[in-house]
This record gives structure tokens, C-alpha cells and sequence, in this order.
């Protein structure tokens, strides 16, 4: 083989690999954000599920009161910290969430931090068995969902 | 002047290639220039037994049954005094000031004028709306309701100096006389007949969800000409803005048929699903704005209505 083609053939090599590996890096990437964003899902559902829960027995009276206190500690515990479930770059057009989220960070945290506020304001009422304030404090959570889903969630 | 609807894209034709009805209108613009606008309709009479005052308030509640603050507040804007962008396959409308500014709001029109734009879909110097506001549902309302509606609007409401935006249309949909041919083909005037087959729940149901709600405005799909397809009534449409209106029959797998009676009702009132999400978009303006405002009785009977509206499998594309 003469020189020029071997050098040719050397370059070539040299080339794929750098590219594999930087389609590879790439695709690590992305799987890492399309597990986030599994796992941000998931804890939306579980979000919505616990408020589901609470509104039958809130709302609705269903007979599961004693249960209240372990859905309300959840929603403290999942809505904690909302905005690291979102870091940049998990932001796949097939998710519900909006770019809006990282162009307007502070205004996203502030909405997410009144999800946070809510929820441990309704948890702090059962645990003091104020049910008078239930569906009050129910309400304002919900109120900071929708607000959030209002400008930072495609519907 | 036009008016716009209470919520984004209601009344407005659906889809861009659906514009291909452009030219049939205007040649029905031109077969129909000669033809009478319909008489005036006669205003209706007034309950005697309310005052004023309980005029007034039931007003506001019609204002808030009809969902108008939605489409006649802009984000962060005055009370009512227009600038909500409403995008549109045809470009994007702008609500209208309703205030009773004489100058930039309605505070110069006459009752009969303002009747007239609900019922007919005129305004007061006589051309058509755009059916982003959606005089198509509103013709079905009560006389007395928009008397109320009137009164609030002109006592309680605070006048507010702010010109009305222009639209920003396409040009093919900036020729206004179009809509003679649009309205012939879709529009038909009349108030709410209730069926006394059904129950005064149903029947209120249909008025708020038909008439004043103007529900199947965006939650129906529409015909190529734009007009909504009258046997696929509430089972969905995806929307120019790209979210779906999704299909409020009680179809089980593509509609609600899985929610009950108290789902509807408390998914009105505080924007929560059956399975606990919350509505966001367009729907969640209509929740903070009109339908949470409403009596427990009224989110009830729209719950039964829909409950007994025909199944009709259907998902938006």
C-alpha cells in the first residue's frame, strides 16, 4: 500500500472513531435526560395521584381520612424541590414541559417554590387536625399547580 | 371594531388548508350583499321582580358563565379593556376593549347595539364580526341575561382608556365582506329552546355549556369551510395554538366517560382531573376566569348535560 493511502486509511480510522465517540458522549447525554425526564414524570403522576387521593376524601368525604396525613407528607416530600427535576437540556419536544421553564428561570422556581409552601401548609393542618382549613389549603396547592402548568406546561 | 371570544380560538376556523373556503365565500359575499340583514330582534322583557342592584350582580355572573374576561383582558392588563391575543389559522385577533369608555370601550352603544353584536354578530355600524368572538353560542342567550350583562357592564365596570389592537390578519382573511358568505353557511341565529323532555338540571346544563359557555366553540372539530361539525359535537379539536381541547363526550376511552358527575363539577370549580392532574392552558383561564365563579348548581348541571351527551369515539389529530 503506498503511503498516501495508508495515511488516507489512517485518517479515516481516526476520524470514525472521533465521531463514534462523540455520537456515543451524545448519546449519553441524552439517555441521561430521557431518564430524567422518566423520572420527573413519574414524580408528576405520583404528585397527581396523592392529589387525587386527597381530593376524594377532602372534597368528597371518602372514608380514608386515616390516610390522610401519609398523602399530604408525600406531596411535601415530592414537590421539595421541583426545579431540579428540570435541568437544562430536558427540554425534548416531546415532553409537556416549555422552553418558557429556562428562559424564565426565577419566575419557574417562584411558582414551584409556592407548590412547596402549599403543600406543607396543608400537610401542617392535618397534622394539627385543623379540617376546617383542608379544603382551603387543598385549594391553594392546587391553585400553585395550575398556575405553574398555566405558563410552563404545554396542554 | 371586532370582538373577540372568550377563549383563544373559539369560533375560529380550524385549519390553514381550510382556508380553501375563501373563495366560495366571497363569492358568496357577492350573491348575498343584496340580501336584507335580518330584522332587529325585539328586546325581550325584563323580570320585574328584580331590582337593579340584583340586576346588576346576576350581570356579573353571566359576565362570568359567558367566560368574556378571558378573550377582553390582555395578561397582567386592565379589567376588560381588550388586548388578549387570540391566535387564529387566519393570523392573530386582539379582544376589544368592553369597558364603557365612550371613546375606546362600548360606553357610546345602545343596548340594542350591544344585543346586536351578541345575538347577530353585527356591530353597531352594521358589518360582521370574526367568529373568534363567538356570537355562533351567544345568539342562543336569554334577552334577560344580556340586559344583565349590559347593566353590569355599564355601571359596575370601570371605563379604561385603551385603544384597541388591530388584528393581525392574513390578507386573504382581511376582507370583511367574506364573512356575509361564512355566517350564511354557519351561523344560525336563535335563542335556546329548552326540551321539555329533559330536566330543568339538563336543561340549564345545555344553556351554560351551548349558549353562554360556549364550550363546543374549541371543543369541537370543524368542517373544511370552518363551521363546527354539527354531528361531532364536543368530541374534541386540536387548536391553532397546537394544545387539544380534548373530547368532552362520555365516550370512555377518547372522551370522559370515566368521570363522574363530581369530577366534571370539581374539575370546574378548582382545575383538577379525575386523576388528580390540573389543568393548565387556555382551559385554566377558563376555570380561574369564568366556570370556578359559577354556583356549585350551575358546575352540576353542565356536569349532567355532558354526562348525557351521545358517546362519540373521537381523538383530535
Amino acid at each position: 500500500m503506498k503511503r498516501s493511502a495508508r495515511l488516507f486509511t489512517a485518517a479515516s480510522v481516526a476520524a470514525a472513531l472521533t465521531l463514534g465517540l462523540a455520537a456515543t458522549s451524545s448519546v449519553q447525554a441524552f439517555d441521561e435526560h430521557e431518564a430524567t425526564i422518566d423520572y420527573r414524570q413519574g414524580v408528576m403522576r405520583a404528585i397527581g395521584g396523592n392529589m387525587g387521593s386527597v381530593a376524594a376524601i377532602v372534597i368528597d368525604g371518602a372514608d380514608f381520612g386515616d390516610n390522610l396525613k401519609i398523602h399530604t407528607q408525600q406531596l411535601v416530600d415530592l414537590t421539595r424541590d421541583i426545579p431540579s427535576l428540570f435541568p437544562e437540556g430536558s427540554d425534548f419536544p416531546d415532553t409537556d414541559a416549555r422552553e418558557e421553564i429556562w428562559d424564565n428561570w426565577d419566575r419557574y422556581v417562584e411558582l414551584a417554590n409556592d407548590s412547596r409552601d402549599a403543600a406543607e401548609a396543608l400537610h401542617a393542618a392535618v397534622e394539627s387536625g385543623d379540617e376546617s382549613e383542608y379544603p382551603i389549603r387543598f385549594r391553594n396547592l392546587g391553585q400553585s399547580c395550575q398556575a405553574c402548568h398555566d405558563d410552563f406546561r404545554r396542554d | 371594531m371586532t370582538s373577540a371570544a372568550t377563549e383563544p380560538v373559539a369560533g375560529v376556523p380550524v385549519s390553514r388548508r381550510r382556508a380553501a373556503w375563501l373563495p366560495a365565500a366571497l363569492l358568496f359575499a357577492g350573491l348575498t350583499a343584496l340580501t336584507p340583514v335580518q330584522a332587529e330582534i325585539a328586546i325581550g322583557e325584563v323580570d320585574p321582580a328584580a331590582s337593579d342592584e340584583e340586576r346588576i350582580a346576576y350581570g356579573e355572573y353571566v359576565l362570568r358563565a359567558g367566560g368574556c374576561v378571558t378573550c377582553h383582558t390582555a395578561k397582567d392588563g386592565e379589567f376588560l379593556a381588550g388586548g388578549r391575543a387570540i391566535e387564529s389559522p387566519f393570523g392573530v385577533f386582539y379582544g376589544p376593549n368592553i369597558t364603557p369608555h365612550p371613546e375606546y370601550g362600548i360606553g357610546d352603544w345602545s343596548e340594542a347595539d350591544f344585543r346586536r353584536a351578541l345575538q347577530e354578530g353585527r356591530s353597531p355600524d352594521g358589518h360582521h364580526y370574526y367568529p373568534a368572538f363567538p356570537y355562533t353560542a351567544y345568539t342562543r342567550m336569554r334577552d334577560e341575561d344580556i340586559e344583565a350583562l349590559w347593566a353590569y357592564l355599564q355601571s359596575k365596570v370601570e371605563p379604561v382608556a385603551e385603544e384597541n389592537r388591530s388584528h393581525e390578519l392574513d390578507w386573504f382573511a382581511r376582507f370583511r365582506p367574506a364573512l356575509i358568505g361564512w355566517k350564511w353557511l354557519h351561523f344560525q341565529p336563535g335563542r335556546f329552546e329548552p326540551d321539555p323532555d329533559q330536566s330543568e338540571q339538563w336543561n340549564r346544563g345545555a344553556y351554560l355549556t351551548l349558549a353562554l359557555g360556549h364550550c363546543m366553540e374549541c371543543h369541537s372539530p370543524r368542517t373544511r369551510t370552518g363551521g363546527l361539525e354539527l354531528g361531532r359535537l364536543g368530541a374534541g379539536s386540536r387548536l391553532p395554538d397546537g394544545d387539544v381541547a380534548p373530547n368532552i363526550t362520555p365516550d370512555r376511552d377518547t372522551g370522559i366517560g370515566r368521570w363522574g358527575e363530581r369530577h366534571i363539577a370539581r374539575y370546574l370549580e378548582m382545575g383538577i382531573t379525575r386523576d388528580g392532574d390540573f389543568a393548565g392552558g387556555s382551559m385554566a383561564d377558563v376555570i380561574d376566569h369564568g366556570t370556578s365563579h359559577l354556583t356549585s348548581e350551575d358546575r352540576r348541571a353542565i356536569a349532567v348535560y355532558l354526562r348525557a351527551l351521545d358517546p362519540i369515539e373521537y381523538e383530535p389529530e
